[in-house]
Order: structure tokens, then sequence, then C-alpha cells
């Protein structure tokens, strides 16, 4: 009884974090000791995980430690980009939930660990359970918003984060807002909720507030507004210097204004925190424009090693679509492809599927996924791009004009690589159409 | 020194959990990144509510109306320092009749300027002189400005009128060189006065509200058995509004209550913030931003939420309006037999009254009859027979005068002070701490040591007494100050546990020193 009567405040943070409670939250001082970290692989000199050791050593019994130890790893996981500790926050949470089977705020950060690793039906399912059980709570329709929009239940991520706004209005239920109003195709709306976000972040969470603004950024880049996203990015690395996902956006920028030498500074700088397929393919296409042919062919095929070795199959259908873009295994590349769209059905897996399918010279199928893949009106070139090439490729040269046309006058920057084939794909349908 | 069993046994399980988590290891996903589902929302945050008859010399016909927001300001906090949030509608709600539905509301909401946006430096920039001297400085490079609105629902008033518009809160307090002499220049200029003869105030001060948090903690008595209380809130800031009212403004009849048992004599007081809800897909396509407010905070009586609510329970609460506290189950279930109680009796081996605890449900819930302990002029009850947890102030006890006062309110027998209404220099953690424990006068049989002598070895706030004037709470805490060590705020050095090993009781003294047992 007297262990799980300790530390109210610390409780309370965790609550507040997870979203449950009002109050605040502080701690006193305290020397952690070994047997506190319990088996949770964590540092024994680590101010910031004091209290949650405190809790541990003092409640063994109680999952609130623990839990309180899971956010800690998972907010370092999105500061510094090291997902590793990840990991180390889902060993937390199953011990919390060893101790504690229903602990609400443990299943809650377990179901969201479940988006973080990207196992989205499992964390449907889990969403549904919790949402069964607790109707009212914003945090679990947050995480159905999360699973649906990844898996490709559109309108079910609509009406979970409309439940989550109408509960619960603040930046996480506002970025979730914004990123279905981007996928729709709403830009205005999109900026408009991404900036609410951003402005309503906890003025202590730096990393919270550059996401938002990073996001904020994209939208614009994805709209070819590269002064307006070079501004936000810019902030977004005032509010939280060296975040490698404002670096990333810069790079991505740069590369875009065809500063090529300056792109490479950000996105070496990315890769070395945070080695990541989407940024290695760009440094690796800036290469290539650069003229650099061995060099470009040695960082893609890094690709495929970082991939292999650290990518598992997480960020598999970049690497196909690197594949298809390269017209290189296109037989493994669509595989991969066929495997995710068995799971998932979202706009961009059925995309990567159509241009695949397009490679490997199954145009028809190619054309009922890009066409699953245009169902939002997402306004993404890339998606364009592609839809047009089938279009051609069907002898419909009328539309696939119109399509390439778009795709690059939305954003004549979308791909370092393709936008240059959209360019020449286009002068083809001119001068012959 | 780690053991080397110890160093084997992580170092295997370690391994284990990796072997398990393989086929999971994240990556960057490249489409997007995930937005965050942990989070705060400080700005929308209740931190404390207060009610009571105002203290300073001449202003005895007012009631003083305070609720803070935004915890744990950290002083030094720039480049962008802390500020009111715009979307956010904060709110001070007074219900007079006792249905627990607000009758009448003051509604701030403020809006941000930018003099310069071409700097990084947020609220202050080198504009002129890089001093921040006046409120319309223009070295105050993102000044704030509110309205007040005052709703009068009881009079079918839904949209209510604007009371005050324009006015500016001073900065945040950075630090020697941009905000000397602060709250000359910036603090006392940004006290408004009201047309109804009352006063406005919006702007961060100094987190009065002193608690040792550790005194939860340490129902094992550690924090405090080793050092002393510590005041957790010590050099922090919070953000205020303050509004003084004519009493007559608040109360049922529009008039000045004829003592303290008449009909109109108690007013139900708590605070909100809120936030508005949006439409995420529009039929027409237009982005549609401003759907119906969603309160997301509520406060009223003090440490309710935080000590008496459960957590599954705290989202919900802080969305409902004390209207309908009575009709949920594990409201009135939390507030009959709190768990914080169990576990005194529990740790401390004290016994405490069986439940329900209709002490408790009387405290927060409905209000303090007339009654034998407390005599046939004291009352703040104020319910239709239910409860609804709010401040309850009753309006026509005078204030104790300033050096009279006595921390812990009524049970050291100042009757202007909480369970009556909350004053600032209130030890609402001593107080009900042992009200939860059963020692008070209300529940006779348990009213004995050392449930009566609860505390958490913190009774003044450090940084010094409260101003006697509007808005009584001190300045900021200055930015850009080394920061003072947490020093112990009483002398008192306890063992942590007795010779059996059970903890020591945290017991004070009648001037709330810790008292060795």
């Amino acid at each position: 009884m007297q262990s799980k009567s300790i530390n109210f405040a610390v409780i309370l943070s965790v609550s507040l974090l997870l979203g449950i409670g009002g109050g605040c939250s502080m701690d006193s001082s305290y020397s952690p000791t070994a047997k506190a970290a319990g088996h949770i692989p964590l540092s024994e000199n680590d101010p910031e995980a004091e209290s949650a050791l405190k809790l541990i050593d003092k409640m063994p019994d109680s999952p609130d430690g623990y839990t309180q130890l899971a956010v800690l790893n998972i907010q370092r996981a999105r500061r510094t980009g090291d997902f590793s500790l990840n990991t180390k926050a889902e060993t937390a949470v199953n011990r919390a939930l060893e101790i504690a089977p229903q602990d609400l705020p443990s299943r809650k950060l377990s179901a969201s660990l479940l988006l973080t690793f990207h196992r989205f039906a499992e964390a449907l399912e889990r969403g549904k359970q919790l949402n069964q059980e607790f109707p009212d709570d914003a945090f679990v329709f947050g995480v159905l918003t999360d699973a649906n929009f990844e898996l490709g239940n559109y309108d079910e991520a609509v009406a979970a984060a409309q439940k989550m706004v109408d509960i619960k209005p603040n930046s996480t239920s506002y970025s979730r807002v914004a990123h279905i109003r981007s996928i729709f195709g709403d830009q205005a709306g999109a900026v408009e909720m991404y900036t609410a976000a951003a402005r309503s972040t906890d003025p202590k969470d730096a990393e919270g507030q550059s996401w938002c603004l990073v996001q904020l950024g994209d939208e614009y880049f994805k709209y070819g507004k590269f002064v307006e996203a070079e501004k936000v990015y810019d902030e977004a690395l005032s509010v939280f210097p060296d975040f490698y996902m404002a670096l990333a956006a810069k790079g991505k920028l740069r590369a875009a204004q065809n500063d090529f030498d300056g792109a490479e500074k950000f996105l070496k700088a990315v890769l070395d925190r945070v080695p990541n397929v989407e940024t290695a393919v760009l440094l690796g296409d800036i290469y290539s424009r650069k003229g650099d042919t061995d060099k470009a062919k040695s960082q893609y095929d890094l690709i495929e090693v970082m991939e292999q070795k650290i990518g598992l199959n997480n960020d598999q259908k970049r690497l196909a679509l690197m594949w298809a873009d390269q017209n290189t295994r296109l037989g493994e590349a669509l595989e991969i492809l066929q495997r995710e769209q068995l799971a998932r059905k979202d706009i961009f897996t059925e995309d990567a599927l159509a241009w695949c399918l397009f490679k490997n010279g199954r145009i028809k199928e190619a054309n009922e996924s890009i066409k699953r893949a245009m169902r939002l009106k997402s306004n993404d070139a890339r998606i364009l791009y592609h839809a047009g090439v089938i279009e051609k490729g069907l002898g419909h040269r009328a539309e696939a004009k119109r399509l390439i046309e778009s795709a690059l006058k939305l954003n004549p920057a979308f791909d370092l690589i393709q936008n240059e084939n959209a360019t020449r794909a286009l002068q083809d349908l001119k001068t012959k159409g | 020194m780690k053991n080397s069993f110890i160093k084997r046994v992580e170092k295997g399980l370690a391994v284990l959990a990796l072997t398990f988590s393989m086929s999971a290891v994240p990556v960057w996903a490249s489409s997007h990144g995930e937005a965050p589902l942990i989070s705060m929302d400080r700005f929308a945050d209740n931190t404390d509510t207060y009610a009571f008859r105002s203290v300073e010399a001449g202003r005895s016909g007012f009631v003083t109306l305070i609720a803070n927001y935004i915890p744990l300001q950290e002083p030094s906090a720039g480049p962008q320092w802390f500020r009111w949030d715009d979307s956010v509608m904060y709110e001070i709600k007074i219900d007079n009749t006792g249905d627990g539905r607000e009758d009448i509301i003051y509604q701030f909401q403020f809006k941000t300027q930018i003099v310069n946006s071409d700097t990084v430096l947020g609220q202050s920039t080198v504009n002129q002189d890089g001093v921040i001297s006046s409120l319309t400085d223009p070295d105050y490079n993102m000044p704030q400005t509110y309205t007040v609105r005052r709703i009068d629902l009881s009079e079918g008033d839904n949209a209510g009128r604007i009371i005050a518009s324009g006015l500016r809160t001073p900065p945040a307090n950075i630090g020697p060189r941009v905000t000397p002499n602060y709250e000359t220049a910036l603090g006392q200029p940004a006290v408004y006065p009201l047309r109804n003869g009352g006063k406005v105030f919006a702007g961060q001060r100094d987190e009065y509200f002193y608690i040792d948090l550790g005194v939860f903690d340490a129902l094992n008595l550690r924090s405090i058995g080793v050092s002393g209380g510590i005041d957790s809130t010590k050099n922090y800031n919070v953000s205020t509004l303050a509004i003084e009212v004519p009493i007559e403004e608040l109360t049922r009849s529009r008039a000045v209550p004829t003592g303290p048992t008449a009909a109109d004599a108690v007013i139900g007081v708590w605070a909100t913030a809120s936030r508005q809800s949006v439409k995420v897909i529009d039929q027409n396509g237009t982005p549609n931003n401003n759907g119906p407010w969603r309160q997301i905070s509520r406060l009223g009586a003090p440490l309710v939420n935080e000590l008496v609510i459960p957590l599954s329970l705290k989202d919900a609460f802080n969305s409902l309006s004390p209207r309908v506290d009575g009709t949920i189950p594990r409201v009135v279930q939390a507030i009959q037999d709190p768990e914080l109680s169990r576990l005194l009796a529990a740790v401390y081996g004290i016994t405490i009254p069986p439940p329900p605890r209709n002490d408790l449900v009387q405290i927060f819930g409905t209000g303090i009859p007339v009654n034998s302990v407390t005599g046939p002029n004291y009352t703040t009850f104020l319910s239709d027979g239910t409860a609804h947890e709010y401040l309850r102030l009753n309006v026509a006890i005078p204030p104790t005068a300033i050096g009279s006062q006595n921390r812990l309110g009524l049970l050291g027998g100042d009757v202007a002070g909480f369970p009556n209404g909350r004053r600032v220099f209130d030890d609402v953690t001593d107080i009900e701490l042992r009200a939860l424990a059963g020692g008070t006068p209300f529940t006779p049989a348990t009213n004995i040591a050392p449930n009566n002598m609860l505390g958490d070895g913190v009774s003044f706030n450090p940084e010094g007494p409260l101003l006697t004037r509007f808005p009584y709470l001190l300045p900021p805490n200055q930015g850009n100050q080394p920061r003072p060590s947490s020093t112990p705020t009483t002398t008192a050095t306890l063992p942590s546990v007795d010779q059996s090993g059970r903890p020591m009781i945290p017991t004070v003294d009648s001037d709330g020193f810790l008292t060795n047992r």
C-alpha cells in the first residue's frame, strides 16, 4: 500500500504529458540508484531520468516509474532522432504492463509506440479497444487518427481527428487536422492548422514547436513556395537549433534551389546524426546532378546497405521507389510494394506500387493503383507526375500532358532527378502531341 | 559502484530486450514525421484560483478574483518568454444560485502585436534603446492587449458586454537590462481601473502558491526529513488574471447581502481555459477554424483536481461544468472516499473517518452549513442539493486585516480564509492534508494529533509577503539572475523513519514549522 502512495508529483507529470491531467509537477533532488534502473537499459548518471528511477526504486510494484521512463525515452527519441530510444521506451512500457496490465497511461503509450514502430494495424486494434473502454480520451482518438491515416482509411481518420479536436483542441489535435487537410489538398487549411499547432505548443517543448514549423514549411515546399518555406524552417532552427528534421528540410530546400553544395552540407549533417533513406537518396541525387556519377553510385549503394542494416522492413518503400526511378531491381521493388500494399492502402503506398507496376510493364494495374493514389486530390507533385507518365503509356496524351504540367506547376523541384524526366516527358508530349 | 552481478543481469536483459524488439526497430519515416501525441498544454492550464474580499485600504466593498495559469515559468525563459495564448479563452466564472451553472462570466482574450518581425529576439528587441521602460515602449516588441467581457447569463445576456478593451499586459520580467524598475514602470501601470470602480490586471507575477511537492513523495517523509520543507515553486512565475469587482456585481440579488446567512451571501467561483475546436474537413472545401469552444482546464477549490480526482477521470473532469459534478458517480465517489486519505491512513497508521466523507463533500461540493462548529454566522453553503465543486466565498463575512490573518483559515480561527473563498496567503496544503485526514472539528473523533497537525513544512512564500494592494501577488522573479538554490523554508530536520521503520509523520507547529514528533 505504501509503495502505491508515493509521488503524486511524478505520476502527475506522466499523466499531464499523456494529456490526462491538470496541476503542476515537479521533482526534488535525488540520486538514482543502480537498483532503480532495473533491467531498463539506461545510463546511471542521467539527471533527467532521476525521478523515474526514484519512482521505480521506491515503488517497484507500480507501473508509474516505468511509464515515466518510457515518456522520457520517447521524447528523447524525437529530439535526437536516436530511434533506439523508442525500443528502450517499449521495454519500459512492457515492464509497466507486466506489473499492471490495465494501467491506462501504459496502455496508451504502448499503442502509440506501435505507431512509432509502424505496426499500424496492431495500433488500430489497440486504439479501438482503448476507445471502447475510454470513449472520451483524446489521446486514444489520436492513435485512431494516425493508425487509420497510415492504413489509408481516410474517412475513419477524419472522424477520429474530429472527435480528438472536439474533445481537446490543442497542438496535438491541431497538427493532425493539418495533416489530414494537407493530404486532402487543402493547402490554406493545412497552413492555418500547422500554424495554430506551432503557436499552441508548450513553450518549453522546443522539439514539438520546431516539428510543427517543419511541417508548416513542408506544406509551403509542397506547393513550390520556397521563400515562405525557408522562413519557417529557419524559425524551426532558431526554436530548436540543430533539429535534424529542420536541417533535412533546409537541405531539401537548398537542393530545390540548385544550391547543391549548400544542400550537401545540411544533408550530411543530418545523416551523421540520423541515417535515413530519404535523406540519403537526396544526397545521391545531388551527386548525380553535380555529374559525380561515381559518388552518386556509391551513395545509392550505401542506401541498400543502410536499409538492410538498420531499416529492416521500415522504409523499404522509399528504397523500392529509388530502384524504380533508376530502372533497376524492378522485380524486387514490385514485390516490396505488393507486400506493403497488402497491409496498407494509403495513397503513398498506392502511388509507389503504381510506379513499380508501370516500370514492370504492368500498365493496366498501374493505372488502377494510381487512380487509388489520386482519390483524395492531394496535390502531390510526385503522384501527379507518375499519373501523367502512366496516362502517357496508355496513350492518353492530353490527360498525360495536363497531369505532368500540373505536377511541374505545383512544385518544379519536387524531385531532383524526376523533375527533369517530367520536363522531358512534357516536351515530348508537346512536340509530338 | 555497481555490483557486478547486477551489471551482468542488466546486460543480459538488455540483450534480451533488443532481441525481442529487433523486428521493430523504427526508422524515420520517409513520407511524413509522426505528429507528437505526448504533450502538455500549459498555455491553457489553470494552476490556482483565488476569491476573497479585498483587503487593500478603502476597498472593503469589493471582491478580488484571481485566476492563475501557465505553471512553473522559469524567469529566464528567453528568447520567447511566456505570453498569453491568443487562441485560448480564459474565464472566471461565478455561480450565485447553487445550481452549479455559471451566472456571471469574466472572459479574457488576448491579441499579440509585433512591432518588428525581423528579429529573433521575440518579446523584446532593440527597436530604440533596448530598454522597455513603459507598456508602450517600442522595444516591447511583442506587446499583448486584451479584452474583458462580462457575461450575465442570469439576465439572459449570452453575448455579454465588453467592460475593458485594448488593455496592455506587461512583458515578462526579462532581466535587469531590458526590464529595470519592473513594478514601477510596467507592473503597476498594467493595473487598469474599471468603470464599475474595480480594477483589472493580466500579466506575469511571482508564483505565491507555496508547497513542498515532495510531501506527496514524502508520505515517507524523505524530502522533509532531510532538508525541512522546500518550496517547490520558489523562483517560478505564473500568469495572473486578477479582477476586482463590487460585491453587488456578483450576488444573486445584485445587492450587498445583509449578513453572512442571507440567501445571497455565498458565491461559487472557478476558472477555466478553453480552445476552439475546428472542422477537420469542411464540405465546401473552405477551412473552418472557428468551431465551438471546448473547456480543457478547470480549477475551483485548490488541489481537488490534483489530489482528489483520479487520473482516469482527469480529462473528463477538466471538461466538465460543476453543474454536472454531482451526477457523475466517480466524481462523487472520489470526494466521498479519496484515495489520498486512505493512503495517509495506510502509510502513517493513523485513523481516518470512514467513508462516505460527508465532511469533504461539504468542503468541496456543497459548502459548510451553519452549524455548532462554525457558529451561527458562518456558512459557505451554496447548493441546490447536489455537489458542485468550486470555491465558495461568503461575501458578507468581513475580511481579516493583513497582519491578523491566519494561514490556516477557518482551522486557525480566521473565518475570512479558506474554505471561505481562498486568499493567496492561505496554506491550503496544510489545511487540506488535515481535512483529508479528518483532523478538523467537523470530524471530532479524528480531530486529534497527528491528524490535525499534518503539514508539508512550507508555511509561507519565501520570495516575500504579499503586496498590500491589488493585484496582491508579487512582481515576477527577474530573469537573467543567478538562480538561488532551493533552500529550506523551515529550519527543522527530522529523521525520515522512526525506530520501527515506520515513516515519520509530517506534522507542523502553529507557525507551520516541522515538529519533531
